[in-house]
């Protein structure tokens, strides 16, 4: 290889990352935050991930696989995380994992009140609808990329949207959310 | 699994019972599987839970969609550039031990040449290579 050749290749493989953190850092941050409940654990993910990803840049063929594969890095590099440490996630966490001082509006209100339920899922339920909800990924993505049968997927976000209709009929003011 | 049940139920009917609708319907609301929206334009109720469900996804993408830091954009170009700086050191630190090597290779090779051979320099090779064809000079 030669040298401008090279650097042509550096600088489109720039390029091309740059492309993709600009594009995709949000969902992947919002998706690491809704796996880990912990903003700056989201964070470290994140920059942990999109290092990985430059260094395996050159492995990443079709464009419009990147979220997918950046989402499976980020769930590796969380897997690795927890071989490395165990955390203990106490109820006291649990509950305070919101921060409330953003609930201004009646929407806020309401939007924190739906976070809290999504984070009391199981995290096996709440994570293949956060793939579907947010990520817009079909039954059969969300398979492959968790490893699951379609079938098992399916029972999953169903018991999630019905853990949480649950909750909401347990409140009846917040009915309005679902019935407006 | 949709025709399995079919199969199975004694009601002679295409039409997919109310629990199967509620099971498919709430594991995806916006599903264009046509079993579900032929059952959905059969029965009002069903067309409205699924209105119902699409409207609560809504509201559950919009709590999902957490405010992203503002610099964490900048953070990961950043890092990146930091990560490949230092790659780029090692490279270049790679390739000034190769070039030295190749320096030394080089300079062996040709003292290796100049004292190992009977003539001490090329001119005196030439020459003798002139004088050794002699005879066949045709001046």
């Amino acid at each position: 290889m030669t040298k401008p050749q090279v650097s042509y290749n550096m600088a489109t493989k720039q390029v091309r990352y740059e492309a993709l953190v600009k594009a995709l850092h949000g969902d992947l941050y919002r998706y690491g935050y809704w796996l880990t409940h912990d903003k700056q654990v989201a964070e470290d993910l994140v920059q942990e991930t999109f290092l990985r990803a430059w260094r395996a840049l050159d492995s990443l063929k079709d464009e419009k696989a990147a979220k997918s594969w950046l989402i499976t890095i980020l769930r590796r590099e969380n897997a690795r995380r927890f071989e490395r440490k165990r955390f203990d996630m106490s109820e006291y966490e649990e509950a305070s994992i919101m921060d409330t001082q953003s609930t201004s509006t009646e929407q806020e209100i309401e939007n924190d009140w739906l976070r809290d339920k999504i984070a009391q899922l199981p995290p096996e339920y709440s994570e293949p609808l956060i793939l579907q909800v947010l990520g817009g990924y079909s039954g059969e993505d969300i398979a492959s990329m968790l490893n699951l049968n379609k079938n098992t997927v399916m029972t999953r976000l169903f018991r999630a949207r019905n853990q949480l209709k649950d909750a909401l009929e347990k409140e009846p003011e917040k009915m309005r959310l679902i019935h407006e | 699994m949709n025709d399995k049940t079919m199969s199975d139920s004694t009601v002679p009917t295409n039409k997919m019972d109310d629990l199967q609708f509620r099971r498919s319907i709430y594991a995806d609301p916006t599903s264009l599987d046509k079993d579900i929206v032929a059952a959905q334009n059969a029965d009002p109720a069903k067309k409205q839970l699924a209105q119902e469900l699409c409207q609560f996804d809504e509201k559950l993408k919009q709590a999902m969609k957490i405010s992203v830091p503002d610099d964490l954009c900048n953070k990961l170009l950043l890092r990146q550039t930091l990560a490949s700086h230092q790659q780029e050191k090692r490279k270049t630190r790679i390739h000034l031990a190769l070039a030295a090597s190749v320096a030394i290779v080089a300079g062996l090779v040709v003292n290796y040449l100049q004292f190992s051979s009977s003539y001490t320099n090329l001119g005196d090779y030439a020459l003798a290579h002139v004088y050794h064809e002699q005879e066949y000079f045709s001046f």
